[in-house]
């Protein structure tokens, strides 16, 4: 009897994928932010420039921050203590500091600003931009119409998305025809928020919010876009692509691949 | 294309490894006595690899050690094949009858297809120490820390990343 569910586990494990090839594979910061397989920090130059350079990767997801300058910096934490050699909150700090400080780690990669990407590498490369507004900083809607024109003068805007949970915001972007999307794990929330802010083209959602049927109805029904995020394992990857989203968005883009692409 | 330069990859990469192969063969043919077969798992910074394999001794304490495995995550969750193949070598210090140590070197290749696109390689190479316990069954351990390179070679992407890698591994071994 055993050998039997040997072989059926056998069998199970080398069929073919049978996700829908549409979904496009974003990487998560980079390299992911709690991947301990990564070999860069997420959201640094380097990660970027690793994760975008597999042609069956079509994009990734940038933390965006703004420092007491109002320059775009790209960074998840609130605070710097944790991941880098900085103290204190990025938004209360001069770019002249934040140029100065580096991350933790073996290879201390430096903190990247907005402006340092060379997009003309990435073409055909999608960018998720997702601002972290935080409570503790007053983010003047000039700093986020500065940082709207920044991506409304790059040659190819529709790739470019912005991930905005603030909807007093969004207006700015729409203007310029840029994309935003809203993050929350919370199904009435996003039903509210896609309802009062016709302008939100997309939700994000962690893997296991909404079921297979909930994201069709938005994809379908509602015309918006789905993210499915929070996939770390190989076993997560394979659940958020059966519930067929526009993009998955990985932490670790090796496992993601095979699944998706085989 | 792509599969003409996979092809030529892959006679390179085969006549590599069967040089390491044979040349790990006929050393350990060369002793008649004092080989161990082992099956261990070996957990590195990418996967849980699988492996078999022969350490043989060669002059007196040296001994030389091959293996074969795949990575268990990659070829059964990913449905995509990882081989990994090893070939190292070390000195053994008997500590009493049952315990040996040894300080140890390994050279490590692995090869990983992702898509039909992309494949990489990898080429680690570290150092670090090799316990058995036991009379014919013996208990195995190992343990190195070293240099690893990432090899994408595809036709439109040419990326070398080199990071530190760790090999920890346990399993049995048993004395010819």
């Amino acid at each position: 009897m055993n050998y039997r569910i040997l072989i059926f586990i056998i069998l199970m494990s080398c069929s073919k994928s049978e996700f829908n090839k549409d979904i496009k594979l974003i990487a998560h910061a980079g390299t992911g932010i709690y991947n301990p397989q990564k070999y860069f920090s997420e959201n640094s130059f380097e990660a970027i420039e690793y994760a975008l350079s597999f042609s069956e990767v079509d994009g990734i997801e940038l933390d965006v921050q703004f420092s007491k300058d109002g320059t775009a910096w790209l960074f998840h934490d609130e605070n710097l203590n944790e991941r880098t050699n900085g103290n204190g909150v990025l938004c209360e700090k001069s770019d002249v500091y934040l140029n100065e400080i580096n991350y933790n780690g073996l290879i201390k990669e430096k903190l990247t600003p907005f402006y340092q990407i060379d997009f003309s590498k990435y073409q055909d490369k999608i960018f998720m931009w997702d601002l972290k507004l935080w409570e503790s900083c007053s983010t003047s809607s000039q700093v986020i119409e500065n940082f709207a024109n920044q991506i409304a003068s790059l040659n190819d805007v529709d790739n470019h998305i912005v991930i905005l949970n603030n909807p007093s915001f969004i207006n700015i972007f729409h203007l310029l025809n840029i994309k935003c999307f809203f993050d929350s794990n919370n199904k009435e929330k996003i039903n509210t928020m896609i309802t009062n802010n016709p302008h939100y083209s997309g939700v994000v959602v962690a893997e296991d919010v909404l079921n297979e049927e909930e994201i069709n109805y938005f994809r379908n029904s509602i015309g918006i876009e789905v993210v499915v995020f929070d996939v770390r394992s190989p076993f997560g990857v394979k659940r958020g692509a059966k519930l067929s989203p526009n993009f998955l968005m990985v932490d670790e883009i090796k496992n993601a691949i095979p699944i998706l692409n085989n | 294309m792509i599969d003409k330069i996979f092809l030529f990859q892959g006679i390179k990469r085969s006549f590599s490894i069967g040089v390491i192969v044979l040349f790990c063969y006929f050393q350990l043919n060369a002793q008649e006595n004092r080989k161990l077969m082992y099956t261990d798992f070996n957990l590195q910074k990418l996967d849980i690899f699988h492996h078999f394999g022969v350490i043989g001794s060669i002059y007196e304490n040296f001994f030389i050690d091959a293996g074969l495995g795949y990575g268990m995550n990659r070829s059964f969750v990913m449905n995509t094949f990882n081989y990994s193949i090893n070939a190292g070598g070390g000195f053994w210090f008997e500590i009493t009858q049952k315990l040996k140590f040894a300080p140890s070197i390994l050279y490590s290749y692995k090869y990983y297809k992702l898509s039909e696109e992309t494949a990489l390689n990898y080429h680690f190479v570290g150092g670090g120490y090799n316990l058995t316990f036991g009379n014919k069954l013996k208990l195995l351990h190992s343990a190195r820390v070293g240099f690893e390179n990432e090899l994408n070679s595809t036709i439109q992407t040419q990326q070398k990343v080199r990071f530190i890698n760790y090999h920890f591994n346990i399993g049995l071994a048993y004395e010819l």
